[in-house]
């Protein structure tokens, strides 16, 4: 960042242009940012340590997670059992490491689908007017009106559990948002001369959509998608605790919560460690947000 | 701003008739038929059940009819305050749902005035600390409070201050009226848990607002012009930070019901959210059906008035 100080006039990206030797890479500079501050890499860290654990969990795992053995219920953290076993005698660490599979999957795929729905309808609502525009945006008004645990919680309690449900439920819940901010930035960025410079030369409506609008959308959808994958974790252990969600004996976190719950008194760590588990992969996603957002924010080029 | 003003309420109703459609066709169109599970229930012995029965049933509850009128019919019972009937519980929904409607409301008030206070507070405090220890360790405990599962708080909090410390009861409802010490102590951990997101967010959302407007070139000059710091802070910086923050009081409201579902069930408190989700895990669709449109016609109607203050003390919004 030797020309910062140029960078840092208020005429923007021009001006930055007029150094000449010094190539200005903004990838460059989203890397330093991001890396430059100790949270957005703690959540990093947290997240490369839990996708080490799914891919490696069956040789983490010393026991197999459904395995019930009655004769060691209920037991205190021990060598054998790092954090006890429940009440059907199942290794509680093991079955954390298997959580973590189905929960990052349902994070990922959540949000893969209601990412790509969401900003296909939000980039239709932004870019053209009328009905299609209002039919679109009063939809989502619609749906965002309901708390998106409710939402979910409805699609998923009458669809019933399994997999494929929980992961149509968590979209319902997840994409009125997406739709909402693709449609305002889509709005905003339609005013910008180059989207006007590429009417007038006659592009497409679609081809202005794709190779306009939808690049200078990226950065805050990136950011949305880091950020969704926690939530939808949030959400998914809010429902499986609810006891709507997958079903047993597959372990999710937020069900093993509740089945501990019921022995709080005697052994605390059946509840509490899937909930640690919960709370740090979404923090990891939230701080590594928040680190992407920063280190993407136009308005913060030139000035770190 | 009287134009603003009948605007948005036209948008707002707007806004609830898509919601009524919307609630009507998920539990519609959605798999499941309540009937058949409660007559299952009903016969556990033989699991057969007698069709004619069923469609009897279907009759009394208005399920033998065609889709678009089985909406009308629901759309005008309510203006006649009728929500239909329980299936599993045989009693009228608007009892059930008016017998605890109070339990939440009273949960949510008290949430939301303690997310807002405390959230702007230690917002306030964060941005003009900025960069100070007390920051960053508030800071980082508003990124956990966005972060922590509401439940597993819950569980923690009545492990430590129920079970061990025996402070709190576990859980349970009275109301304040009857006794209010003892309703006080029941609600202390439901409430906190409930607003803990409300707060973290409200904390973090004050803290950069605050700072975008600390960076402003006017505040610059009310420093160069001499002003006593007190003035700077509350009277430009405080004042003007503060407006997002008023458009976000309806997601606060909306996490707050959305929190009530998980937890009233955590702690046995009777409110709408703890029906919803026995009504569900019970395919009671008719209690679904009014609990759903009570809390989205609610957050509509309180993102009305959002909209409107937001309107008064930001002019420029008006004119969109």
């Amino acid at each position: 960042m030797a020309d910062s100080a140029d960078s840092g006039t208020p005429f923007g990206d021009d001006v930055v242009l007029e150094v000449p030797l010094k190539k200005y890479s903004e990838f460059r500079r989203t890397v330093s940012v991001f890396f430059g501050r100790p949270l957005p890499v703690v959540g990093l860290v947290i997240i490369a340590i839990f996708i080490i654990i799914i891919i490696f969990g069956p040789w983490i795992a010393r026991y197999d997670p459904l395995e019930t053995d009655v004769m060691n219920s209920l037991r205190h953290p021990s060598r054998e059992h790092l954090l006890g076993t429940d009440e059907l005698g199942r290794d509680t660490l093991s079955r954390l490491i298997y959580g973590a599979r189905t929960s990052l999957f349902i994070g990922i795929v959540v949000i893969s689908i209601s990412t790509a729905i969401g900003v296909l309808l939000g980039l239709i609502a932004g870019t053209t007017k009328g009905a299609k525009h209002h039919i679109i945006m009063r939809i989502t008004d619609g749906l965002m009106a309901f708390p998106s645990i409710i939402l979910a919680l409805v699609v998923a309690g009458l669809l019933g559990g399994g997999l494929q449900n929980i992961i149509i439920a968590l979209t319902v819940g997840m994409v009125a948002p997406i739709i909402r901010i693709t449609c305002g930035m889509a709005l905003s960025i339609n005013e910008n001369d180059y989207v006007l410079v590429a009417r007038a030369i006659g592009t497409s409506k679609m081809r202005i959509m794709l190779s306009e609008i939808l690049p200078n959308c990226f950065a805050p959808i990136l950011v949305m998608m880091t950020m969704g994958i926690g939530s939808t974790i949030l959400a998914e252990a809010g429902l499986s605790f609810l006891g709507v969600g997958i079903t047993p004996p597959t372990p999710v976190w937020g069900r093993m919560v509740n089945d501990g719950y019921k022995f709080l008194l005697t052994n605390p760590e059946l509840s509490m460690a899937p909930g640690l588990a919960v709370m740090l992969v979404v923090f990891g996603f939230n701080m590594m947000g928040d680190g992407l957002r920063d280190a993407l924010d136009p308005r913060l080029r030139g000035v770190v | 701003m009287a134009g603003y003003m009948i605007r948005r309420v036209f948008m707002g109703l707007i806004v609830i008739l898509i919601v009524t459609i919307l609630v009507f066709l998920l539990i519609r169109l959605l798999p499941g038929d309540p009937l058949l599970m409660y007559l299952t229930q009903q016969q556990f012995r033989d699991t057969l059940y007698d069709p004619a029965q069923l469609a009897q049933l279907q009759e009394r509850f208005g399920l033998d009819k065609p889709l678009p009128m089985q909406y009308i019919d629901w759309i005008a019972g309510m203006f006649r305050g009728d929500f239909g009937e329980s299936i599993s519980l045989q009693e009228p929904v608007s009892k059930l749902i008016l017998d605890r409607l109070p339990v939440t409301i009273h949960l949510s008030i008290i949430g939301a005035v303690f997310a807002t206070v405390f959230g702007i507070g230690i917002g306030i405090i964060c941005a003009l600390r900025r960069g100070t220890w007390l920051d960053n360790v508030l800071t980082f405990l508003a990124n956990i409070g966005i972060t922590i599962p509401s439940f597993w708080a819950a569980i923690i909090l009545l492990y430590i201050f129920g079970l061990k410390l025996h402070w709190v009861p576990i859980g349970g409802y009275t109301s304040p009226f009857e006794d209010f010490w003892l309703n006080t102590r029941q609600i202390v951990l439901p409430v906190f848990c409930l607003s803990l997101f409300g707060l973290a967010a409200n904390a973090r959302l004050t803290r950069s607002c605050m700072l975008d407007v600390i960076a402003q070139d006017y505040i610059r000059t009310a420093w160069a012009k001499g002003l006593k710091e007190r003035v700077i802070v509350v009277r430009h910086t405080i004042k003007n930070g503060l407006i997002p923050l008023i458009a976000n009081m309806g997601f606060l409201v909306a996490g707050l019901f959305g929190g009530s579902v998980i937890i009233e069930t955590l702690f046995n408190i009777n409110g709408v959210g703890r029906l919803l989700t026995s009504a569900l895990l019970g395919q009671d669709y008719m209690i679904v059906q009014a609990s759903t449109l009570l809390f989205t016609a609610l957050i509509t109607f309180s993102n009305i008035v959002v909209d409107i203050s937001y309107g008064w003390l930001d002019p420029r919004i008006r004119y969109d």
